[in-house]
């Protein structure tokens, strides 16, 4: 259930108080902002995706029953938004390749499997490591993505990854589950791709 | 993939107690395939995490009042309405449906049509017979004529 004041806030804000509004965008900006950016992994997307999700929650705020939690309900309307972009993103094939070298992704790939934490120190190896694994995370069906990036990256509880997702507690732990497993079947793949179709573990 | 493989989600999560987590950590040592999981999530996480997340250009006070702007337009709306797939599917069937009520008579309306079609084909029978029964010779025809031709 919302605080009082948050409480106080929505209300006013349904009832049309763009004050209210405000004040309610700038309590859930940063961690959508945050799950958003992560997730779709492009500045500009994210910030359009963002105000989209803004809009949504201001029209469906006279339907948010205060009987349950507000964060989870706003980053369900930013997950499912998410979702629906991957989906559009999906078809149109973005940042599936790297602009590196095939011998320096190798490299990378070859450091990602066999060092434990490999911590590049060095930013511009930082950033390609980023890449590579932006990549393989680009690869995974966009369900098993948002779940994964909700429970694995930002460190959210599976109960709220559920409630965000809006499924049972055990369809959010399977979505995390698959989506690992579609990571590594990606890295296996995204190897074999860069050996000619030899690759193998 | 053995027993101890199938706790490598419980692993990663944190759920397993301390005497799991050392027989996992041993299996690690021994299995590739986990091994080579662990460290990949391992990995691909920190890289994802350790990013920087940008400042958005848009502050809150704009997204808000852009929102405001836009809740009475039409594409705000359309949020209740339902996804074009969706729509579509159920607007194809209702299609079918209705096309199918109309081709199909009911099994009254087959009745009548078939007694008409019936009477129809008598009447038109009964006619023909009357008609070349009726129907004057070419002798007939010719002293007609000689007469003058007029109608009876």
């Amino acid at each position: 259930m919302p605080e009082d004041n948050e409480s106080s806030l929505i209300q006013a804000a349904s009832g049309g108080d763009a004050h209210a509004f405000a004040e309610l965008v700038r309590l859930y900006h940063t961690v959508v902002w945050s799950t958003v950016y992560r997730t779709l992994g492009n500045f500009n997307d994210a910030e359009d995706v963002v105000q989209e999700i803004f809009l949504r929650v201001l029209v469906s705020l006279k339907r948010f029953d205060p009987k349950y939690p507000f964060g989870p309900w706003i980053l369900r309307i930013a997950g499912n938004y998410c979702i629906d972009q991957l989906r559009r993103k999906k078809t149109r094939r973005h940042h599936l390749w790297s602009d590196l070298s095939e011998g320096e992704q190798r490299r990378l790939l070859q450091t990602m499997v066999t060092k434990p934490e490999a911590h590049p120190h060095d930013p511009e190896e930082a950033s390609s490591h980023l890449e590579i694994a932006q990549i393989l995370l680009d690869r995974l069906k966009p369900k098993h993505k948002a779940a994964f990036i909700l429970r694995v990256i930002e460190g959210h509880s599976y109960d709220t990854v559920a409630k965000i997702l809006n499924v049972p507690q055990s369809t959010a732990r399977v979505r995390v589950s698959r989506a690992r497993n579609e990571l590594h079947q990606a890295f296996i793949k995204y190897r074999a791709d860069l050996n000619g179709g030899s690759g193998h573990e | 993939m053995n027993r101890l493989c199938k706790l490598f989600d419980r692993f990663q999560d944190g759920e397993l107690n301390p005497e799991e987590q050392e027989k996992f950590r041993q299996h690690l040592t021994v299995c590739d395939s986990c091994r080579t999981r662990n460290y990949l999530l391992v990995n691909v996480a920190r890289a994802i995490k350790i990013r920087e997340i940008p400042e958005p250009h848009r502050d809150p006070e704009k997204i808000s009042a852009i929102a405001f702007e836009r809740s009475d337009s039409w594409d705000a709306l359309s949020f209740y309405w339902p996804k074009p797939a969706t729509a579509w599917i159920a607007f194809a069937a209702i299609l079918l449906v209705f096309s199918f009520l109309q081709v199909q008579p009911s099994g009254q309306e087959a009745g009548i049509n078939v007694e008409y079609e019936m009477l129809m084909t008598d009447s038109d029978l009964n006619n023909t017979n009357q008609n070349i029964l009726i129907a004057p010779t070419d002798d007939e025809i010719v002293r007609w004529l000689e007469e003058g031709g007029e109608i009876q």
